[in-house]
């Protein structure tokens, strides 16, 4: 089955396009852009992209990077490529201004030897396994976005799996990109509405189906309960961290992670209690 | 439209000729301008404020042929305010009376050519056998009304030929009973096809399936010719003109085109009862492109009802059902939304934010609306009409052209062609071969 497909709406010059299983969830792209041809270009750059993303960062694919230093890397050091490198990089610096909340180990990120100068990776643990679960799709906003940027689209919307947005300007006929949060728990029911400009929109908790996939690393034990988190910002990793991050901590951690990360990002943040 | 309106909508029909008015507004509106509307010309002179142009005035209108259509006719133009039926006329007296009771201050004919002579009418709407469409819509125009008159346009090419001739020449307006060109989902699925949605057309399924033997009650043996008209070459050409007409003017709008020739059989399979039409027909038409519509009617299985199916290489669209399927996956619902709004020009929120999205692992394929929602659907069982099917639409434009006098383009082109593709199938099964698309009835509307 082909899992990607497009259409072009020439009257309005609107293109999406989609690919379905990426990442273990799907991504939409709704962008403004002149004519077909031109949208055929960018979005064939934009699913190489993300398909180069999934074979470096999806632990479930058999062939990706990161599967091949989660079965060697607690053998020996593993040499890992110059993005690769860059994200783990990213992500200790995330797992120390989080509390260590935000970790990518699921467990001890700590046991996690970072070589800096072979750029080599070893687990000083066995039972160690890297999760980009909670952090891929951001990345891959990030990267995507960077593509249309690029290619001077101005109007662009973004959809991993409702849980990771990203947009570049505003919908053609409004200020903003305005989506609304739905409540996994009553589908019918909206939690709060969101207005994206510019920027990305991560959101972060249990649903029905799902209700075992967040860990907490001190406690090893599935987060539980209904709360969900959403994180606006400009920087769609960033995102994901804080709302991952923010569905764990307690009030105390909170106000001492908003400070580590007040020089680095603005953010803002809501929290709902799904019924 | 919203499911207000659809209640609304049974109740006046005013209403629903206002709705679709509204829709052709929005038409030239989303297009910034007539830039969609000129795909549509036959639209133009139908939206909200050239009806208020019109206000207080009413066309004349006579009905000939008061069967089953005509009395439909009859009931939609009580309810058009700026319609006034002022004549009747039927050569079968029972259906005569029957409509004079509805409006009795129609003068009543049994001559319709004494009815044409009246000066107090302005339009007539022919719905009678189709070996009468010729001579009563050539008499018509002849004697200054403006004509609507029943599909298909004529029992045979030279008599379809002669009415586009005198088209051509005539100040009057003319139209023909092909209502799925005011029929909004197939305004919008068509306009949706043509902008690419489904990508490709690749090929294309029509269909008309009934379980009935097409017959009319007969009071006494002698009016069987007369009654059931249908089921004798003399004065029909049988499920072809009776039915296909609509459908395969659906295919050629849908590509651009016009086919370049038929093959394919027919039969009496079941209905052996002395009648000389076909009840079984299987019909593959070609275009120039290699594209075809492959056409069938039963009339002694209803199972798979009425459809029309446009194929194309992403998705196909089931025009009869205003339903669309994509071939591999159909977009995200807030991801349609926010398609659909663009194409709009409107904004709002939409549903997309949440925890992690699983895909659905159902193999089931779910079909996206039209219309935004479910349409009402036509069986396609009715022998007389279907409601909501652009009918009502068409006559109230119908009546709009004969107090101002606008033409719509297109109609008759339109019923022309599809009216000589039927006729063509029809010889495709007599002489079982190919039939061309005769060169002496090409006209300059068609491309192949």
């Amino acid at each position: 089955m082909t899992t990607i497909y497009y259409n072009y709406y020439a009257s309005s010059s609107l293109f999406h396009g989609s690919i379905l299983n990426i990442m273990g969830t799907r991504l939409d792209l709704v962008m403004i852009v002149e004519n077909l041809a031109a949208g055929v270009r960018i979005w064939d750059g934009l699913v190489a992209e993300a398909k180069s993303l999934d074979e470096l960062l999806n632990r479930f694919s058999a062939n990706s990077e990161i599967t091949k230093i989660n079965h060697q890397a607690s053998q020996q050091p593993v040499a890992v490529s110059d993005e690769l490198w860059e994200i783990l990089i990213d992500c200790k610096l995330y797992h120390k201004l989080t509390l260590g909340l935000f970790d990518i180990s699921l467990r001890n990120f700590d046991k996690v030897e970072l070589h800096t100068e072979q750029k080599t990776v070893f687990f000083k643990n066995s039972d160690i396994n890297l999760d980009f679960g909670g952090f891929a799709k951001g990345y891959a906003i990030e990267k995507l976005k960077a593509r249309l940027l690029n290619e001077k689209i101005t109007q662009a919307f973004i959809n991993f799996g409702n849980s990771s947005i990203g947009c570049i300007g505003t919908h053609p006929y409004g200020e903003n990109w305005s989506v609304s949060v739905e409540n996994p728990f009553n589908p019918t029911q909206i939690l709060g509405e969101v207005f994206l400009k510019d920027n990305c929109l991560s959101v972060s908790g249990n649903t029905p189906a799902n209700s075992k996939h967040i860990i907490h690393p001190e406690t090893g034990k599935y987060v539980e309960g209904k709360k969900i988190t959403c994180i606006s910002t400009t920087n769609a990793a960033i995102a994901e961290v804080l709302s991952t991050t923010f569905l764990l901590t307690t009030s105390q951690e909170k106000s001492v992670i908003r400070e580590n990360f007040a020089n680095i990002a603005v953010y803002d943040e809501k929290e709902y209690y799904a019924q | 439209m919203t499911k207000r309106n659809i209640m609304h909508n049974k109740n006046s029909n005013a209403e629903v000729d206002l709705s679709l008015r509204q829709f052709i507004k929005n038409l030239g509106y989303t297009a910034g301008g007539l830039a969609l509307l000129t795909t549509v010309p036959w639209l133009q002179s139908c939206t909200p404020e050239k009806l208020a142009e019109i206000k207080n005035q009413k066309a004349r209108v006579a009905i000939l042929g008061t069967g089953s259509r005509g009395t439909y006719h009859l009931h939609n133009l009580l309810k058009i305010p700026h319609a006034q039926i002022v004549a009747l006329c039927d050569n079968y007296q029972p259906n005569l009376n029957a409509a004079a009771a509805l409006c009795p201050t129609a003068k009543t004919y049994t001559n319709y050519h004494k009815m044409l002579e009246s000066k107090e009418i302005d339009a007539v709407i022919i719905s009678t056998p189709l070996n009468w469409h010729a001579p009563m819509v050539l008499d018509s125009l002849a004697a200054g009304k403006h004509v609507f008159c029943e599909k298909s346009m004529a029992l045979t090419m030279d008599e379809c030929k002669e009415i586009y001739d005198a088209y051509l020449k005539t100040d009057k307006v003319l139209y023909f009973g092909m209502q799925r060109l005011y029929d909004k989902k197939y305004i919008k699925a068509l306009q949706m096809i043509h902008s690419g949605v489904i990508g490709d057309v690749v090929g294309m399924r029509c269909h008309w399936f009934r379980n009935h033997d097409w017959r009319r009650p007969v009071p006494s043996p002698e009016l069987e010719r007369h009654i059931n008209w249908r089921l004798y070459w003399e004065s029909s050409a049988g499920l072809m003109t009776e039915l296909a007409t609509h459908q395969l003017e659906v295919s050629n709008w849908a590509m651009k085109s016009v086919p370049e020739s038929v093959m394919g059989m027919g039969d009496i399979v079941y209905w052996k009862d002395g009648r000389e039409v076909y009840d079984s027909i299987s019909l593959v038409y070609r275009y120039k492109n290699g594209v075809k519509t492959t056409y069938e009617t039963l009339i002694s299985n209803k199972f798979n009802g009425m459809g029309e199916q446009i194929l194309g290489h992403k998705g196909t669209m089931e025009l009869a059902k205003g339903e669309y399927f994509f071939e591999e996956a159909k977009p995200a619902p807030g991801i349609m939304q926010l398609i659909n709004q663009v194409e709009e020009k409107v904004f709002s929120t939409i549903p997309v934010a949440g925890p992690s999205w699983r895909p659905e692992v159902s193999g089931e394929k779910k079909p996206l609306y039209v219309m935004g929602e479910k349409s009402s659907v036509n069986s396609g069982l009715s022998m007389i009409g279907a409601e909501d099917d652009g009918s009502e639409e068409m006559l109230s434009a119908f009546c709009q052209a004969s107090i101002t006098g606008e033409k719509a383009p297109n109609i008759v082109e339109e019923c022309y062609c599809s009216t000589i593709l039927c006729l063509m199938g029809n010889e495709a099964i007599k002489q079982q071969r190919k039939i061309d698309f005769p060169e002496k009835y090409i006209i300059p509307y068609i491309k192949f």
